[in-house]
């Protein structure tokens, strides 16, 4: 990871770190605030708890978001200080920012929404503006393309070609890789090209759009990875306490981020806690893809 | 007799208001809770949607986010965010919305957005996630909070969603839905006086007449709360 941190960041860009509740790829995260990258414009639908330690690590110009919370937990204390101290934003609805991602993948000029999507954040966002439907004649609200510089993801298995599988929610991840110039992929496995070929319904990006691959098992805790390791709720208990003063957060990235050597050494200071939320197995019914 | 809390009750009410319908998005909090609560009570067949694209989510346990694996075990689908919102929501495939506010105003807007102004707010909020689109591309909205004064101006401070459809609000004191464009109470608890439900609600708001009463809650009903909810999650 510090390798392709170091390849494919640089400061001044617009960084998608990818995965709605579920794989969010927080080493990546930690990474970019370990090289100390400046400048960023950090883009995410919902920001979590891996943008409140980024910003509280002065990694940010500017913030793009749709939600900002600590799911069931109440707020972003850093970014809410950092907002409050002048930070610049854009906020969206959901719908609103996943649109600016399609667009920019697809090569759309914008994305129409019904007309009201989004309240009163078209009256304080320049960027949600009103057209007429040349067709109907109705008006609808248009959101410009978004193309990150770069975006990282975090999947349960990949092959050498990069090629990414990933299952259980997937949320934003096609939408905020596929729309990036760069892509960051890293991985709970690195898998024979036959795993990933067996079932290439699960591919969810194609490797010729991953510019590298990083094996980083444990790479999204403290997030779940379906099949993988839960949710590790006392962490994002825990970041809901800390982050609340200044003194305590310098302290967690003193002691979690700057002072660990890579996600390796990140996991081995607490393996017994991590073992605690690896998951059984159940496995899915095999499918049948035919023999000719 | 045990009786449920009022906090209780409202999510068992929370849980009635879903019956007769057949696909609910549902907002993680509270109404995550009373979702579950009505499909295991009243609607066995109900879809629930999850904003993080899961259709008709598993609970084996109750999720403490929208995008928990509890919800992908035995879900019927998953989707992306943006087929969820693009298709199903936006392709207006979904009945109701169901989600939490911390302003509701007389003319059935909602704030998740600021206390104060946009600009130079005294508090900053999440802001709308996806409940801004689901109020605008749903039929019926569904709303559970709190009854207090400060939850209730005459205008919010911030439309992060606008009135425009059909509104139920459910709170630990009373019911309210649309007439005429503006909220009215439609209901009250049990025991709960008239002027309670006046003195916290911003404005000088309006009572349908006759006044509904609110059924009690039966014991199964607090069984069922009180199972989903063990660890008390969401008090």
């Amino acid at each position: 990871m510090s390798e392709a941190v170091r390849q494919f960041v640089v400061d001044g860009d617009l960084v998608y770190v990818a995965g709605f509740s579920h794989a969010i790829a927080f080493a990546a995260g930690h990474e970019i605030i370990r090289q100390r990258k400046r400048d960023l414009t950090l883009c995410r639908a919902t920001p979590d708890v891996i943008y409140d330690q980024m910003v509280a690590a002065g990694c940010a110009r500017k913030l793009i978001f749709s939600w900002t919370g600590n799911p069931g937990l109440g707020n972003l204390h850093c970014i809410s200080r950092a907002l409050a101290e002048g930070l610049a934003f854009e906020e969206y609805s959901h719908y609103q920012l996943l649109a600016r991602l399609v667009a920019g993948g697809t090569g759309l000029p914008f994305y129409p929404l019904p007309e009201g999507s989004g309240g009163e954040l078209a009256h304080h966002n320049p960027n949600l503006k009103v057209i007429t439907d040349p067709y109907s004649g109705s008006s609808w609200v248009t959101v410009p393309p978004l193309r990150p510089d770069v975006a990282f993801i975090h999947v349960q298995r990949s092959d050498r070609a990069g090629n990414s599988q990933m299952w259980g929610v997937v949320g934003d991840v096609r939408d905020a890789a596929a729309s990036a110039r760069r892509v960051i992929a890293s991985v709970e496995a690195i898998v024979p090209d036959d795993v990933v070929r067996g079932d290439p319904n699960r591919t969810i990006l194609p490797g010729f759009l991953v510019d590298a691959v990083v094996l980083e098992p444990w790479g999204a805790h403290p997030s779940p990875v379906q099949g993988h390791y839960d949710r590790d709720n006392d962490a994002y208990r825990s970041w809901s306490v800390i982050s609340r003063e200044p003194n305590r957060v310098t302290e967690f990235l003193d002691e979690w981020i700057y002072g660990v050597n890579g996600r390796a050494d990140y996991v081995r200071r607490q393996l017994s806690r991590l073992k605690a939320l690896v998951v059984g197995t159940r496995l899915s019914e095999p499918v049948n893809y035919g023999k000719a | 007799m045990i009786t449920a809390s009022r906090r209780e009750e409202m999510l068992v009410l929370g849980a009635r208001a879903l019956q007769g319908r057949k696909s609910v998005l549902v907002g993680i909090g509270q109404p995550n809770l009373a979702a579950a609560l009505g499909k295991c009570l009243y609607v066995p067949d109900l879809i629930l949607l999850y904003e993080s694209g899961i259709i008709d989510g598993g609970s084996e346990r109750l999720a403490l986010s929208i995008g928990d694996p509890a919800l992908v075990k035995g879900a019927a689908g998953i989707c992306s965010m943006f087929e969820l919102f693009a298709y199903y929501l936006g392709g207006r495939r979904i009945d109701a919305g169901f989600v939490s506010a911390a302003q509701i105003g007389r003319a059935g807007d909602i704030n998740t957005t600021v206390i104060g102004s946009y600009a130079n707010p005294t508090l900053r909020l999440p802001g709308s996630g996806g409940a801004s689109d689901i109020a605008l591309l749903v039929d019926e909205l569904v709303v559970m909070m709190p009854h207090e004064k400060r939850r209730f101006p005459e205008t919010v401070d911030f439309v992060t969603s606008s009135a425009g459809r059909a509104m139920t609000v459910i709170t630990d004191l009373a019911t309210l839905a649309m007439s005429n464009g503006e909220l009215v109470v439609t209901a009250i608890r049990q025991g709960v006086d008239p002027d309670q439900v006046r003195a916290e609600t911003g404005w000088p708001v309006g009572f349908k007449e006759p006044l509904g009463s609110t059924p009690p809650v039966t014991a199964e009903e607090l069984a069922a709360v009180r199972r989903l909810d063990k660890d008390g999650l969401y008090s």
